[in-house]
């Protein structure tokens, strides 16, 4: 009876199975294939490349100012992100955006207005967001420590949804 | 003060001195095993203790499903226990009253309804104890569980409507009558034997005399926190508005600097659209502006330096526009199409003595902004045009998406900032959950109230400051007086013994 009422609880914990949505945009982009490399620039101008990103578990969403939702998810990872730097802690995973086919100014001027901290990679020419078939903005890729892309997902992710699938990278 | 916060002190007090008496009841079982060696008593103590700890569990509103889940469960136990007690006690044999189950308890959550049936139980289980054995004594302790069971019914009704209303009221209403009688029915015994009972005396109005020290400390600190978090709200709103000036002044710089460019009015007037694509987005990079676009003579737009692709409707209807056109830079904030809710500035452009065109340049009153304004002050800030929010830090339920688009329901809030143009202070409803917020209104050049901003802070963080500052004022209040109770009682216990 215990169980009864406390099953809906208890499931609280579990945590869902989650599966991989719009896998079919790019068959060679499914879940379980490598993380194309890259390399681009941030805007500071800093030289980020894939071998830079080896050995963590990752996140890569490509994003753009005039997309609603994609500002959303910056807002997003950036409140994920200022709670572990108000509290001196690292971040157990790498978070890296792309911002998609704009200058690098545009979306600088964004990023400083909302007094974001993410670090972000300029992707003017689109070349990289072709490489990962980015078809709709915002896509995120959580990548684990070995370069295999583990998830795929869609849309604006909450916070909570972010963690679940992080902790599923991190693990 | 607000209410909730009188609220959640009130029921903090009412739980914590159910706990008292729970615990007290269960030492007086410890005293009546040691003196009958009765197995049931055992049941007795067990139960009582498990019910004293839920209360202590329910008077700090901890959180977490965990904590509520196996809380809520030691209760049940605790109860079916205490009945069992009862039932297993030796003069049980031959009860003859009957049991009315409060027939709507199934309606309830399984949880709730068991602890009423349990009740139940114990009041007409202990009230056929008192006519067995013609105890009047019990009377008391039947009316504390009657009164429990009463309370726990409508604290079920209150759960099922709404939480804190009429119900929940009266429920800790009769909740405080059943721990009245209960406090009766153990001073009853504790006054007959208060030589062998002087440890119990001591700790009991030890952790009460505690408990109203908490009461008095925190009512003190957290009024001065609500007027602390006020205070902060109305700065962050001024905040607000004084970045918004501050862009408008400097919107207004730049589009009269922009349109001092001598080679804008031949483009503008030629028409050509690649020139001025280069030249205004180098503008918009260059002098870090939300958005930039120029309109011809009639005020159609021919470039967006924000967003190329858009072109060719006109805004000649929009105020800043309209100025320029008759040779005014003029700066506002108003709505448009393309960029929404903005601070735009136009200003003429120039060529022999006749205005050819517009350059209009701006700020987005948008949700970027108010992450920005967040960042630096730490509080949630809404933006509405109007009544309508239009830019959030706050964010759905669903954690996905922001609490724009909603309209504010507080008709008080409205009237008082959109048409009087007060600045308003108070707890609102955002999304249905309570909310400390300031308003301020702020208006367009014209003098028109177009909008406000507001600053919220959630009330449940503040009743969270009230409940942590109640958890650690009792603990070390609860400590400080047992170390000096303890030389009050060795001397009161040699009193007494002399006495004897």
């Amino acid at each position: 009876m215990l169980y009864a009422r406390g099953g809906s609880l208890i499931q609280k914990f579990i945590p869902d199975t989650q599966v991989a949505s719009n896998t079919k945009q790019n068959s060679a982009m499914a879940v379980g294939s490598t993380m194309p490399y890259f390399d681009l620039y941030t805007l500071d101008q800093t030289k980020i490349s894939t071998t830079d990103l080896k050995g963590y578990p990752v996140l890569i969403t490509f994003w753009a100012t005039w997309n609603s939702d994609s500002v959303d998810q910056i807002k997003i990872l950036d409140d994920y992100t200022k709670q572990y730097s108000k509290t001196n802690r690292l971040l157990p995973v790498r978070i890296v955006t792309i911002n998609s086919q704009e200058p690098a100014s545009t979306a600088g001027a964004l990023i400083k207005r909302g007094g974001y901290i993410l670090d972000v990679l300029s992707d003017q020419s689109g070349s990289v967001g072709t490489e990962f078939a980015i078809k709709t903005l915002p896509t995120s890729f959580f990548i684990d420590k070995n370069g295999i892309i583990k998830n795929i997902s869609v849309g604006t992710l909450s916070e909570k949804e972010i963690v679940d699938k992080l902790d599923a990278i991190i693990n | 003060m607000s209410i909730d916060f009188i609220v959640n002190n009130i029921h903090f007090t009412i739980e914590l001195l159910g706990a008292l008496c729970f615990f007290v009841m269960a030492w007086l079982a410890v005293d009546a095993y040691k003196a009958g060696k009765h197995y049931s008593l055992l049941f007795r103590v067990l139960g009582l203790s498990l019910m004293a700890l839920w209360q202590v569990v329910h008077a700090f509103s901890l959180s977490g499903d965990i904590v509520k889940f196996f809380g809520f469960s030691g209760y049940i136990v605790g109860l079916v226990f205490v009945l069992a007690s009862y039932m297993a006690s030796p003069k049980m044999a031959g009860l003859s009253a009957i049991l009315i189950i409060p027939s709507f308890a199934g309606v309830f959550t399984f949880f709730e309804g068991v602890a009423v049936l349990l009740l139940s139980a114990i009041t007409f289980t202990v009230y056929g104890q008192m006519k067995r054995e013609h105890n009047a004594s019990l009377n008391s302790l039947v009316l504390g569980f009657l009164f429990t069971t009463i309370g726990s019914i409508l604290m079920a009704i209150s759960g099922v409507i709404d939480v804190q209303n009429v119900y929940w009221y009266i429920a800790h209403l009769f909740e405080v009558l059943g721990f009245m009688s209960f406090t009766y029915w153990v001073w009853q015994y504790l006054r007959m034997r208060i030589h062998e009972s002087l440890v119990l005396i001591f700790l009991t109005m030890t952790i009460f005399i505690a408990t109203l020290v908490t009461l008095a400390f925190s009512t003190i600190l957290i009024s001065k926190v609500e007027q602390q978090t006020r205070n902060n709200l109305l700065i962050d709103a001024k905040v607000f508005d004084f970045t918004v000036q501050n862009l408008m002044d400097k919107s207004g710089a730049e589009s009269k600097y922009i349109a001092t460019n001598t080679l804008l009015p031949n483009i503008v007037s030629s028409g050509d659209t690649i020139r001025l694509q280069t030249v205004l987005t180098q503008y918009l990079e260059s002098e870090k502006l939300g958005f930039l676009l120029a309109t011809d003579a009639s005020g159609t737009v021919i470039m967006r330096a924000h967003a190329v692709t858009e072109y060719g409707d006109s805004i000649a209807y929009e105020r800043s526009v309209e100025e320029a056109l008759v040779g005014n830079s003029f700066t506002t904030i108003e709505y448009s199409p393309r960029e929404k809710f903005s601070i735009r500035s136009a200003s003429p452009l120039y060529k022999d003595g006749k205005v050819v065109g517009t350059i209009v340049a701006g700020f987005p009153l948008d949700n970027v902004m108010v992450d920005g304004i967040k960042n630096i002050t730490g509080l949630d800030t809404t933006l509405y045009q109007a009544d309508l929010a239009v830019a959030s830090t706050s964010m759905s339920a669903d954690g996905r998406s922001r609490l724009v688009g909603v309209p504010i329901e507080d008709t008080t809030v409205k009237n008082n900032v959109l048409v009087m143009g007060q600045t308003v202070t108070s707890k609102v409803n955002i999304s249905g959950m309570p909310f400390l917020a300031s308003y301020v209104p702020f208006e367009n050049t014209d003098g028109k109230i177009v909008g406000m901003f507001s600053s919220a802070k959630p009330q449940s963080d503040i009743v969270d400051i009230a409940n942590t500052t109640n958890r650690l004022t009792l603990l070390a209040v609860t400590v400080i007086l047992i170390i000096l109770a303890v030389p009050m009682y060795l001397v009161t216990k040699k009193l007494l013994g002399d006495s004897v």
